[in-house]
């Protein structure tokens, strides 16, 4: 019987700082951060969850996208970090001039593998979002181009986290549970790729 | 016989000017760097003559989130790739001036436009475009689809648009926006539509 599973991204890693939050505060360090608790919660609520870096590795977009899509995870999460004032949820963009219905279980280019999974991967974001909300904290929930959203052949969202000179804006503990409480319900619903 | 205090202030004198020449010499020396960093940048393109025209250009505003569209007027040349690129300049002009609804880096700019068929454009961006690029999803994102939506806007026949920085392919923009792809205009029409 298949496991249900999440695969965490901490974004960037390596020679690729991410976002420049503070002199000495890169993005990537606070993507770690994040995903380790984000696992935390997770295994609280009996659910596997699996770090695609737990260092400070260069894992190039594709190489992230072959572990995922080799994991055949329930659910894909991409944590960022930034310096804003709002939690964004994104989700990938369709990036294609007619939006066909994917079928998928045949052959697809590798940039158009998430496109079966747009109506998953929305509710995921909106069930995110609500839990974010229940702890009286508000996201946005927005398309976006970012990679490597559209190669995962699983449910994928990202969401990026505000952070300032001090780290995270909003508590990441806060972030991470509401995170695992979207991810949990849908455990629930028997959604298991 | 010089009185002591006297040859000491002779001494911090000649110091001070030896000092100052030498910052004099440095200021000068970066002055004609910069000068000659800026001549660089400008565009090398023979003089356009002809009548104002209008064109549409799709402005992305960082703090409200939305694009908006609006009209630019500028003396635009006919041959398409250089229109396109002159159209592009008046969008990255937006950008580029204080105070700006989308800060670019400085130096940015479109290097050339290829328009294969009239369906596919290719955009060739500067280093600094990328280089100096702010970094983050929404933002990214944003200078894209703005630099997308206002080719299509002006060129409708216009189906797909890759991006080349420095006439080499990148995977990001700065670390998170997809450049590795072709877009389709009609795909980023909607996703400005959505967040007009």
């Amino acid at each position: 019987m298949p496991v249900f599973s999440v695969v965490i991204d901490p974004a960037h890693g390596g020679k690729d700082p991410g976002a420049r939050i503070a002199p000495k505060l890169l993005e990537k360090d606070l993507t770690l951060l994040l995903a380790r608790k984000l696992r935390q919660e997770l295994q609280a609520r009996h659910i596997v969850a699996t770090l695609l870096r737990e260092s400070d590795a260069d894992l190039s977009f594709d190489q992230r996208a072959v572990a995922v899509n080799l994991a055949h995870p329930s659910v894909f999460v991409t944590l960022h970090a930034e310096p804003s004032a709002t939690i964004h949820i994104y989700t990938a963009a369709s990036n294609s001039a007619a939006a066909p219905e994917p079928d998928k279980n045949s052959f697809l280019p590798w940039e158009t593998a998430q496109t079966a999974f747009h109506g998953q991967s929305t509710t995921l974001a909106t069930t995110t979002a609500m839990a974010i909300e229940k702890r009286e904290l508000s996201a946005v929930i927005q398309p976006s181009f970012l990679e490597p959203l559209h190669s995962i052949a699983a449910p994928a969202i990202a969401i990026e986290v505000p952070a300032n000179n001090r780290g995270f804006k909003v508590s990441a503990d806060l972030i991470a549970g509401a995170l695992a409480d979207a991810i949990a319900i849908r455990k629930m619903s028997g959604a298991v790729q | 016989m010089i009185p002591r205090n006297v040859q000491i202030t002779l001494v911090l004198l000649f110091l001070l000017v030896l000092v100052t020449g030498v910052y004099i010499v440095h200021l000068r020396r970066g002055t004609q760097e910069n000068l000659r960093a800026a001549a660089e940048e400008r565009t090398v393109a023979p003089p356009v003559n002809g009548e104002l025209q209008t064109v549409k250009l799709t402005i992305a505003y960082d703090d409200d989130g939305v694009f908006r569209s609006r009209q630019a007027t500028g003396v635009l040349p006919d041959e398409p790739e250089s229109r396109a690129k002159a159209i592009l300049g008046l969008l990255i002009g937006q950008y580029v001036s204080h105070p700006s609804p989308h800060p670019l880096g400085p130096g940015s700019a479109i290097k050339t436009v290829f328009l294969v068929n009239n369906r596919l454009a290719v955009l060739d961006l500067n280093e600094q475009f990328a280089d100096e690029h702010r970094s983050g999803i929404m933002i990214e994102d944003f200078t894209l689809l703005s630099l997308i939506d206002t080719l299509a806007a002006n060129f409708p026949q216009l189906e797909q648009v890759k991006f080349l920085v420095d006439g080499k392919e990148r995977e990001t923009l700065a670390g998170h926006a997809d450049l590795k792809t072709i877009y389709s205009t009609a795909a980023a029409h909607r996703l400005v539509e959505q967040l007009q």
